[in-house]
């Protein structure tokens, strides 16, 4: 009579029956994800690979044919001569090299020496610096650029016009120059270097530059030998990243560049979609040396965000973050300066740009009077369906882009933080990509394969928020990412060895801890549909049209006391979202966002 | 050759503030702030290496006056002559270590040649010469220690400063750098200030001691001294551990010198009176390991006490026993050979002059106005 081999109480660990008490936990459901995560990694690689690589294949391909696909298009080099052939590219690569360049460094300088001297000495009034640097993250480009282009406008601009109350005739400044886009661009944007600096300053060990001190060296030579090199890394991110974003940056160039007859990549595509017929062949021919400078940038940037780990504080730790003590006159002059500069790059813009919403159109004052304020343009904001239809088309496609992105982004931090999934790099590069593509050439690689692949998705939002979520999801990411890796693994494990199974982990624990920095990722893609105009103008339609768009399109209508009314709705509304956003990551202590790109 | 006169330094948050300090470190001596976090060591040797700037009070280094709130004189840092050991180590990650250690005296624009020389006897004298043109961010914690106190005695300063150099480093490394940390100071005979929270530290490298707290010293001295007599409760548990029994004085006042309390032990104990001690009360402290054991010791002999023991904790070499004698328990250490069992009935003999008698309500100094607060120049007896 057959006996089982095993003895009848068997009661080693090994023959214990899973779950009974004293065994070992059951395998949770997330290690066992570990374990099975070939289909997720599958399915996010499919995502990305639809959001990210078809349209950058279906530019290469449109440039080396002649006709849109599906027209009989053949295989030919024939667009490819025509953009490089001729000189006409040349001026086009030198305006935008000119101009990512130019406002690259004014936004450097300017947000790199505000944060010195907020982070690094003791200079009164910080608070408030520090909200009139972050404001202008609230208000449209769009806005601003129109409020610059009425303060410097030769003829009819204020600055020149309050000059003349003081005796000096002769026009100093004029809007529709490069010098005057450079500085447009480089006074709105210098928000971005001022918080990533100041994270780098944060984390610079004073020691080491008072180690020069100690060592004879002036305060000149140990700036140079000391606090320069080691904050290389930061420096060069800092200044590849504002350079992409101001390569592919569409307001200043569409509003003041093209009237002033100063092409650059971005405008340029737009205007080529906007002939009639559309020669989407040659757009893509020019939007390639456009894609390859970015890339290039972007790839650079990513590979110095590696060497920064090389220079992380090594050797001791309670370093004091101390700070330079300015004395007497010293320190007012210094305090004086500063809020100087911050009166003249955010509040002069944001002052005319009140004024301007309250006067019902444009005008210097008459001599000796002030012109008559009027609530017209903000009537029109309230009562125009045009507008509340642009603001709630808006919302819905902020909302939803938000919500796919922040969800998105969740399962990519999620497999790239928590599991050892193959490809995961993979994953993590793909969703970083987007931030080399330019915003002009997203639109219009999406309007080209939407139009080719006709699901019904061409003129309607949803090819909004396929654009929206396509170029934002790295910003998503990144913050998903850090909110991700401050929940310690620990954590999980503390609650699977209480008894919770893989979900509840999920649900209790990880969940409500990087909820915070899911809320803040949601709330900072819901606030660039609002402003960012290079990726809508490409795909705006009649029954789409984001909010920035049907803004530029009130520029180009001339309606600018329109326009800035407009701005202050918008800017109040966004001012909210962000005080909301704030207080969660004050409360929850999330990483800034552009502190973690 | 370090003077520092009445430096005060004031921060809004309370903490790490100097409320009035006084030193005089002789050349060749090797003076320890010792005292918690917060008490304003560091700040004090910030001000006196020109790091900050103090709101009150005269520095001067070898004589030459380098600070002086009143008269607005501040030299700075840079100028001081100073070698200095940050706490972090400070190593500038993008030079190598000789790199690093050549800075001053590029600084100074000394000859290249005479740079790499004066470079290498620095790293042979911390032992790193081999290392001489390895990338700095590559060492250990323990050699980028020694590359910082190499940099800060490469110029040859006339005063070094150490602030916590062994705090970041593990235990048995911590106790082996103590040891060649002071011999090299013996041999260079540089003058230093170290400062530390490490009670060990302090009374095994130093020449003289300031036990600090809450911006002030609480007392100074001979470490020998400052641990055998200390005269205050606080300069007693910071620097070891002791015994602190509420005492009344017997005849009331408390005369300098030798006075018989009653501890609660049933019987009298004499012990050292300082002139701080006020009033009929005081605090009686016995450091454990003075306390003798005496085998069949005689009761009727005025220091020795019967007791029992209620508890015992082997340590390794030493045992941890816990004695009831009277009313209180005294925790007493001793050679494990020599430990007793527990519940056993024991003598000990408790010495007049290891018995200090504290004041019993001021923790810190017995007075609290730094101006009548002797200058640190030598017995403060």
């Amino acid at each position: 009579m057959p006996t089982s081999t095993a003895p009848a109480t068997d009661r080693s660990p090994e023959h214990r029956p899973a779950g009974a008490p004293g065994s070992a936990p059951r395998a949770p459901f997330l290690a066992r994800l570990r374990g099975r995560n070939l289909p997720v990694t599958a399915v996010l690689l499919a995502i990305l690979a639809v959001l990210v690589l078809v349209p950058l294949v279906l530019i290469v391909w449109q440039s080396l044919t002649n006709a849109p696909p599906g027209e009989g298009a053949s295989f030919t080099f024939e667009k490819i001569t025509q953009a490089y052939g001729t000189s006409s590219i040349l001026p086009l690569i030198r305006n935008s090299a000119e101009f990512a360049v130019g406002s690259t460094v004014v936004a450097f300088v300017i947000g790199t020496g505000l944060a010195y001297l907020t982070e690094r000495t003791n200079v009164p009034f910080r608070r408030l610096a520090y909200g009139l640097i972050l404001f202008p993250l609230v208000v449209p480009g769009t806005v601003t650029t129109t409020a610059w282009m009425l303060l410097l406008d030769k003829n009819v601009g204020l600055l020149n016009y309050l000059l003349t109350l003081v005796g000096v005739h002769q026009p100093i400044f004029s809007a529709y120059s490069m010098w005057s886009m450079i500085w447009m661009q480089g006074a709105d944007r210098f928000a971005l270097p001022f918080l990533l600096m100041a994270a780098a300053f944060r984390t610079l060990d004073p020691g080491l530059e008072e180690a020069s001190a100690m060592s004879g060296a002036s305060f000149p030579r140990t700036f140079r030998t000391v606090t320069l090199p080691v904050l290389r890394p930061a420096i060069v991110a800092c200044l590849l990243i504002l350079f992409v974003e101001n390569l592919e940056t569409f307001e200043v160039p569409g509003i003041i560049g093209i009237p002033a007859h100063i092409p650059v990549f971005a405008t340029y595509v737009y205007l080529l979609s906007n002939n009639v017929p559309f020669d989407v062949n040659l757009a893509s021919a020019v939007s390639l040396s456009y894609i390859a400078i970015a890339l290039i940038a972007v790839w650079v940037y990513y590979r110095s965000i590696r060497q920064a780990e090389r220079f992380a504080v090594v050797g001791g730790k309670n370093f004091r973050p101390d700070r330079l003590e300015l004395h007497g006159a010293r320190k007012w002059v210094t305090a004086g300066v500063m809020h100087l500069v911050l009166l003249v790059t955010v509040v002069l813009p944001l002052a005319m740009l009140v004024y301007l919403s309250l006067l019902s159109y444009y005008h210097t004052p008459a001599h000796g009077g002030v012109p008559p304020l009027s609530l017209a343009s903000y009537r029109w904001v309230l009562d125009t369906p045009e507008v509340s239809s642009a603001f709630v088309t808006n919302a819905e496609v902020g909302i939803v882009s938000g919500l796919a992105a922040m969800l998105l982004a969740a399962v990519i931090a999620w497999v790239v933080v928590r599991t050892k999934a193959p490809g995961r790099r993979l994953i993590d590069g793909l969703a970083f990509a987007p931030i080399a593509i330019p915003g002009t050439v997203l639109g219009l690689a999406l309007a080209a394969v939407y139009l080719a692949v006709p699901i019904g998705v061409y003129g309607t939002i949803w090819i909004l928020v396929i654009a929206y979520v396509s170029k934002y999801v790295s910003y998503a990411v990144r913050a998903t990412h850090s909110s991700l890796t401050q929940v310690d693994g620990s954590l999980e494990e503390a609650a699977t060895a209480a008894g919770a199974g893989g979900f509840r982990v999920f649900r209790t624990v990880t969940l409500p801890l990087i909820a915070p920095g899911a809320l803040v990722a949601f709330l900072y893609v819901v606030t660039l549909t609002f402003k960012a105009l290079s990726l809508p103008i490409m795909l705006t339609s009649a029954n789409a049209t984001m909010l920035p768009v049907l803004t530029y399109n009130t520029i180009q209508a001339g309606n600018y006391s329109d326009v800035a009314a407009l701005g202050v709705v918008t800017t109040v509304g966004l001012a909210v979202l962000t005080g909301i956003s704030a207080l969660v990551s004050r409360r929850f202590g999330v990483a800034r966002i552009s502190g973690a790109l | 050759m370090i003077s520092a006169d009445g430096i005060a330094k004031l921060y809004s948050g309370g903490n790490g503030g100097v409320r009035g300090i006084d030193l005089d470190v002789k050349a060749g001596e090797f003076f320890t702030l010792l005292g918690p976090s917060g008490c304003g060591k560091t700040t004090t040797m910030r001000m006196i290496a020109g790091l900050v700037r103090p709101d009150a009070g005269d520095i001067a280094l070898a004589g030459r006056p380098v600070s002086s709130a009143g008269a607005g004189l501040f030299v700075p840092p840079a100028k001081r002559g100073i070698g200095m050991v940050f706490q972090s180590y400070a190593i500038w990650p993008h030079l190598s270590v000789a790199q690093n250690v050549a800075y001053p005296l590029r600084v100074r624009k000394m000859r290249k040649a005479a740079i790499r020389a004066k470079v290498m006897t620095a790293l042979e004298m911390v032992d790193l010469a081999e290392m001489a043109d390895r990338p700095s961010p590559l060492l250990s914690g323990g050699q980028q220690q020694r590359v910082a106190l190499a940099r800060a005695l490469v110029a040859e300063p006339s005063v070094l400063l150490l602030d916590e150099p062994l705090s970041n480093l593990d235990a048995a490394l911590r106790q082996r750098m103590r040891g060649w940390l002071k011999d090299l100071q013996r041999e260079l005979g540089v003058t230093t200030l170290y400062v530390t929270h490490d009670q060990q530290e302090a009374l095994a490298m130093s020449d003289r001691i300031a036990v600090m707290r809450d911006g002030r010293v609480v007392q100074a001295g001979d470490p020998l001294e400052v641990y055998l007599r200390p005269r205050n409760r606080f300069a007693a548990e910071f620097t070891g551990t002791t015994n602190l029994v509420e005492c009344g004085i017997a005849g009331g006042a408390a005369p300098a010198g030798v006075a018989e309390v009653d501890a609660g032990f049933g019987r009298p104990v004499r012990a050292w009176a300082g002139d701080a001690v006020r009033g009929d009360k005081a605090l009686l402290s016995i450091r454990p390991e003075a306390i003798e054991l005496v085998a069949d010791g005689n009761v009727s002999d005025q220091d020795v006490f019967a007791g029992q023991v209620v508890h015992r904790t082997l340590l390794g070499n030493v045992t941890e026993y816990v004695v009831r004698i009277g009313t209180q328990q005294l925790r007493v250490s001793a050679g494990t050979s020599d430990a007793p069992d527990l519940d056993a009935t024991v003598t000990l003999r408790l010495r007049a002059e290891r018995c200090m008698l504290l004041p019993h309500d001021d923790p810190e100094a017995a007075t609290s106005d730094p101006a009548t607060e002797p200058a640190l120049t030598g017995d403060a007896r």
